[in-house]
């Protein structure tokens, strides 16, 4: 299991370097499908198998094309489109230490109840969704219903004499 | 739940009836749908869900919130300044109203983001209906700043889930670091959904970007729903923290709500100015008991009735002004003279009794100081409230009509009427 984290982890890191370091946002992106690729095998190790299909489909699946399509779309990969001004650099550098800070000081107080029992299977996943967390379940229905429905009525262009007169 | 699912469904058939002509039979499908959800809400404890707490305060909240829905949707103007109101405008005014109701009783944090997610995405899309920058510049502020809040309220969640290793809402108090600090975090992220002071930036654009109609929404129902939350919420924090972190948003929400509404000309830029000083006395109640279900009705039904005469003067002028609407509608403006006195804080209208009673519990925690603010914000606000009274009652600059439709006019007297009745009622 060790080597296993090992490797996940080394990739993860060179990858994540991959996304802050390439010049071209195209490889920013195809080392970031990397990265993802990467946690979701960490899922795996963790018995949260469900998370981790749904991390692969939704994250290195479809987000991910939507932002290659964008970036070729609009012939964005071209480095002098990037602005990397130095405030932003030291910036970014601040709220990712803060971030590890926070994050390290919530793991090294081995107090909390975070351990978990290998509960992640799409079978726990599914009896929870249809026992404890039906009501979510069905309602979040409901607000997809009212994104498509709210995607529908923006994009739509308004009728010459319908919407302007 | 029953009631829940009496307004999913309404928006439903409403969103199916896509024709344009059939806009009134739409209205009053979803008028009769909110009437008969509020009459069920004493029903909704025959059966108990997990994740869902009827509590009879979460009760009260959400009677207003659909009391107030009906109010809007018998307001609302078919067309407004630049666009006709589409069935799919009501559907999704249902669809958030559902979240809204979701907020009074949720009682894990699953139904608090989804609430709050289902009151936001489809006020999203109402504040892009106008096609002019304006509105898509709102929109977008209200969309990023949201995705923020929602963020800031996960990340805070995380770690106070982290520190009592629980999920439900009321939990145990927190007593460590890392658990308090989640807390304030998801108190950040409610006082960005209801524009408390230093998380307002975005209330003035967003207000006045968005079409008037879908503003009184976002003034009213949204801003009731989230404070409902953010009451609730607030049980996690020990009381003591919880008095002077809510004395210093409410403070600082009352002066630079009012010192800013006193600048202002257009009418929904001072309205949403004001609206950040009001938040300020409301959280000054401390807690979501009867009184703070007052005050969102006294502060909600006002802006509504001022907004939707806002609405209707706009599209007939297209400015931004409420002068001489006395002389070209009396009704229309004693109706906004009224809404005006009350929300200044003068009997017999309700929002006196609102004010009095967060400044009483301020008097009576013994916080004289937070009194004093509270004062001074009053009058400023009786300052800029009755100089719009003074534009109202002034000849008017231009000739405009306006056409009420009859069952606005109804549905406004009776809330008024209702205004000065719940006024009254503390008194006997």
């Amino acid at each position: 299991m060790p080597v296993f984290f090992g490797i996940i982890a080394t990739t993860i890191i060179l990858s994540g370097l991959g996304v802050i370091l390439s010049k071209r946002p195209v490889y920013s992106i195809l080392s970031l499908i990397i990265c993802l690729y990467a946690m979701g095998a960490l899922y795996l190790t963790l018995h949260a198998e469900f998370l981790a299909i749904v991390h692969l489909i939704v994250y290195a699946g479809a987000i991910m094309v939507l932002f290659l399509f964008v970036i070729m779309l609009m012939n964005l990969d071209r480095p002098e489109h990037l602005n990397r001004s130095r405030l932003l650099q030291w910036s970014a550098l601040a709220v990712g230490i803060s971030l590890v800070l926070v994050i390290g000081s919530t793991l090294y107080t081995p107090s909390g109840p975070w351990v978990v029992a290998p509960m992640g299977s799409v079978h726990a996943i599914g009896r929870l969704l249809f026992s404890k967390f039906i009501v979510p379940f069905e309602l979040s229905a409901v607000l997809f219903l009212a994104a498509i429905v709210g995607v529908v009525i923006t994009a739509k262009v308004p009728h010459p004499e319908g919407d302007t007169e | 739940m029953i009631s829940l699912t009496i307004l999913s469904i309404a928006g439903i058939v409403v969103m199916l009836m896509h024709l344009p002509q059939w806009t009134s039979i739409a209205r009053w499908t979803a008028v009769i749908a909110t009437i008969i959800s509020l009459f069920s809400i004493r029903f909704d404890s025959i059966f108990t869900l997990p994740t869902i707490e009827i509590t009879r305060s979460g009760n009260l909240w959400a009677g207003l919130i659909l009391g107030l829905l009906a109010l809007i949707l018998l307001l609302i103007p078919n067309r407004n300044a630049t666009h006709p109101l589409k069935n799919d405008h009501i559907a999704l005014l249902l669809f958030a109203t559902v979240g809204a109701v979701l907020l009074t009783r949720f009682d894990h944090v699953v139904t608090l983001i989804l609430g709050l997610e289902m009151v936001s995405i489809p006020l999203y899309v109402l504040a892009a209906q106008t096609h002019s920058p304006r509105s898509h510049e709102a929109s977008l502020k209200y969309f990023i700043l949201g995705a923020f809040s929602s963020a800031i309220l996960t990340f805070g969640i995380a770690l106070w889930y982290r520190s009592t290793g629980v999920l439900t809402i009321p939990g145990p108090i927190a007593t460590d670091l890392i658990g308090r600090s989640g807390i304030v975090l998801m108190l950040a992220a409610m006082c960005f959904k209801v524009g408390l002071v230093p998380f307002h930036y975005w209330v003035p654009d967003v207000y006045e970007g968005t079409p008037t109609s879908f503003t009184a929404y976002m003034a009213s129902i949204a801003k009731v729903a989230a404070f409902a939350a953010l009451f609730k919420v607030a049980t996690l924090l020990p009381t003591s923290d919880w008095t002077s972190l809510a004395m210093g948003f409410g403070g600082a929400s009352i002066l630079l709500g009012s010192l800013a509404a006193i600048r202002q000309t257009s009418v929904k830029r001072m309205l949403a100015y004001s609206s950040i000083a009001q938040a300020g006395f409301w959280i000054l109640l401390l807690t979501g008991g009867q009184f703070s279900v007052y005050f969102g009705f006294a502060y909600a039904t006002a802006s509504i009735l001022l907004l939707w005469i806002v609405d209707l003067v706009e599209s007939s002028t297209r400015s931004h002004t409420l002068t001489g609407l006395m002389q070209k509608n009396q009704v229309l403006g004693a109706i906004a003279i009224m809404a005006l006195v009350s929300l200044t804080g003068i009997p017999p209208f309700s929002g006196f009794y609102a004010k009095y009673s967060s400044l009483f519990v301020m008097m009576d925690r013994g916080y004289f100081w937070a009194v004093g603010i509270g004062l001074l914000g009053s009058a400023m606000g009786a300052y800029y409230y009755l100089k719009n009274i003074a534009h109202i009652v002034a000849p008017p600059e231009t000739d405009y009509k306006i056409d009420v439709p009859v069952t606005s006019v109804i549905a406004s007297v009776l809330a008024v009427g209702v205004m000065i009745l719940f006024g009254l009622a503390p008194l006997f």
